[in-house]
């Protein structure tokens, strides 16, 4: 009833999906990572609001954090494009077995 | 009408094909194709005639996959037509051909020669040659822009032709074409039948597919009214046209005349011009030779390919 | 091979016709005009002066390269749906998605284009200004042209099933929002709004991209170190995001009627 195409079509649909649906973590990175100078530089005593009082207060910066969310768009946006791609080779596997 | 019989092995096989357009604002449906079967055999013509409306563009549109099907199913050299590849060895020639104005006519030519499956280097040698063959080699260097449109359209059958396709699609290739340019066209077009072509063409200009197409297929309101030879479709009339100089209007020709069912007509030189049926001929001439005018031509009638075109699309 | 051929040829053509077109000079000569004006809104002390120059020549790149993407790619599949180029393309063995995929390299290599121009007018700047050129603020270059190949792709995608004007608009408001994706996030998830709200919100930040992510411009300014694992995740972000509206949009654009 279904071919071998469809057979692995299905399968590596599967497959993405579980991938998609575990839910993959990373660590996420928090802010940029410091300069030699620093890093040799003795630890520094935080400010009553937990500030490094060597930042400079008037231009405050940070690292755009890159959370588990990107990772977890990442895999979805994958597990379309093999849906799409399965799901189009099964369309023309089924339409080549049409004969005249 | 009968079903054209199919053969499997054909250039092209279409069957059951049937397309419907939802009316916008009613819950109705327009029939734009209804239930078209035919095949046409490799090495052939064919001619693909209906009024404006009947369909033909919408069938060709769902041959090469601009438009799907409602039913029914087509193939192209055994390739269903939702196989991007069944077009590998198709050849098209759109109606009004339309191309980025900005590149010359070569460059066109050599990108669909690419998209044709040619490489780069098989595609320009390719192209020169595919100039040639349309006698538009000299212009092969002028944008797009500044060619006529007659000139478009020969780029557009270059295009088509680079590929060396067996199967050429034309619909209303003589649109936009001087006489002279025609007489070329279906020179052209009977060479690529010599060289096993098939070509599937839609036109208006009936008395050039008379002379050129093997096969034709008449479409009136999205269905398939005949199918064959032209020879087939045109029905044979029994009469002859007798054209005659009279010095005066003679009522004894023109009483025998009625009373054989035929009718007097006036040529365009103004001379009388008599159809009569056939079994009558030599009778009239007899009539003629005891004094009752000057035979001037005899001429057999019979129906043309438009006659029989206005007669079944009516 | 074949499939190579196919969309070199189409994305070669929309790359040239998209260099010629009006839209794009102009947005070249707005973006080359800021990246010139910025040196006279400098007018502070030489080491500020250097950041802030080199923070407004690249939102002048960001913005521009964003928006020619956005312009070209809103437009580009309908106009040749609408004057009939794309029949004797399609009546070719090319598939639907080739075609797709061809004009979005195409419209990326325009983008391309514009950028490396306004990159070599932004090195001209900082030459005549710094007297030396910094290599590692260019880092941020290739991120910036990837959110622009991710707003193209959304643009194309609109652009399948609406017109231009509308695909323009809808992916102008996307830019504006996925700019600022946290805020949103914060906002919607609020548990004083209604289930309906707050799961638009939910799909919305599912769905929507992360822009914010392509532009550490601000950590190079400031001379610091940007760590790898970031930069290969956020490539890796950005062309798996592209390649996944891409393949949503060939495939509306395969069951689209012609």
């Amino acid at each position: 009833m279904y071919s071998a195409r469809h057979v692995k079509a299905m399968t590596i649909l599967a497959i993405s999906v579980l991938i998609s649906m575990s839910g993959v973590s990373m660590p996420t990175f928090t802010t940029l990572s410091t300069s030699r100078a620093e890093a040799s530089s003795p630890p520094v005593q935080l400010d009553p609001d937990g500030d490094d009082p060597r930042e400079d207060t008037t231009y405050h910066w940070q690292l755009p954090g890159f959370a588990s969310d990107e990772h977890r768009q990442t895999a979805g946006a994958f597990a379309i494009i093999v849906f799409l791609a399965a799901s189009g080779a099964a369309r023309r596997a089924v339409m080549r077995r049409k004969l005249p | 009408m009968t079903q054209p019989v199919l053969n499997k092995d054909a250039a092209l096989v279409i069957k059951g094909l049937t397309k419907h357009y939802p009316i916008p604002k009613q819950r109705a449906l327009r029939v734009a194709l209804n239930d078209l079967t035919l095949s046409v055999d490799g090495g052939q013509i064919f001619g693909f005639l209906g009024p404006n409306g009947a369909g033909k563009t919408t069938t060709i549109k769902m041959l090469l996959g601009f438009i799907r099907p409602t039913s029914g199913d087509a193939w192209l050299f055994g390739k269903h037509i939702t196989d991007d590849n069944s077009r590998e060895k198709v050849g098209y020639v759109p109606e009004q051909p339309y191309f980025p104005k900005f590149l010359t006519a070569l460059e066109t030519v050599r990108a669909h020669g690419v998209l044709s499956n040619l490489s780069g280097r098989e595609a320009a040698i390719r192209a020169d040659k595919a100039l040639e063959q349309v006698n538009l080699f000299d212009f092969r260097y002028s944008p797009l822009s500044k060619l006529s449109k007659g000139q478009t359209q020969r780029v557009a059958l270059a295009s088509a032709l680079i590929g060396d396709p067996t199967l050429l699609i034309l619909d209303e290739p003589s649109s936009g074409l001087d006489p002279v340019g025609r007489k070329e066209l279906r020179d052209l077009l009977q060479q690529l039948k010599t060289q096993g072509k098939t070509i599937f063409l839609s036109s208006h200009l009936l008395s050039e597919m008379e002379s050129v197409c093997d096969q034709v297929g008449v479409l009136a309101l999205g269905k398939l009214v005949a199918c064959g030879r032209p020879s087939e479709i045109v029905q044979a009339r029994d009469q002859v046209a007798v054209e005659i100089e009279q010095a005066k209007q003679d009522d004894v020709l023109a009483k025998h005349v009625a009373d054989w069912g035929g009718e007097i007509e006036q040529s365009s030189a103004g001379s009388p011009r008599l159809l009569v049926p056939s079994a009558r001929l030599d009778a009239l001439i007899n009539l003629i030779q005891q004094g009752h005018g000057r035979l001037l031509a005899v001429t057999p009638q019979r129906e043309t390919l438009e006659d029989a075109f206005l007669r079944l699309v009516s | 091979m074949n499939t190579l051929r196919h969309i070199s040829v189409i994305a070669h053509i929309t790359m040239i016709e998209g260099a010629r077109k009006q839209i794009f000079h102009v947005l070249m000569l707005f973006a080359l005009f800021l990246i010139a004006v910025s040196t006279m809104l400098a007018v502070f002390d030489h080491n500020v002066q250097i950041k802030i120059v080199t923070d407004l020549c690249s939102v002048a790149i960001m913005l521009s390269s964003g928006i020619i993407a956005i312009t070209l790619n809103s437009s580009g599949t309908t106009q040749e749906v609408e004057s009939k180029t794309i029949y004797p393309v399609l009546a070719k063995p090319v598939s639907r998605w080739q075609f797709v995929v061809g004009k979005y390299l195409g419209t990326l290599g325009t983008v391309t284009i514009g950028m490396l121009i306004m990159m070599a007018a932004f090195a001209a700047i900082l030459q005549c200004t710094q007297g030396s050129i910094n290599a590692k603020i260019f880092l941020v270059m290739p991120y910036l042209l990837l959110e622009a190949a991710i707003l193209g792709a959304v643009s194309q995608f609109f652009s399948t099933f609406s017109s231009p004007p509308l695909a323009w608009f809808m992916t102008i408001v996307i830019f504006l929002i996925a700019n600022f994706k946290f805020g949103l996030s914060s906002y919607l998830n609020a548990p004083t709004h209604d289930v309906v709200s707050r799961f638009a919100g939910l799909v919305l930040y599912q769905a929507l991209p992360n822009l914010e992510c392509f532009d550490f411009k601000d950590s190079l300014v400031h001379g610091l170190t940007v760590p790898t694992g970031y930069l290969i995740s956020t490539a890796v972000y950005g062309i798996v995001y592209t390649c996944c509206v891409l393949s949503i949009s060939s495939a509306i654009f395969a069951r689209k009627e012609l």
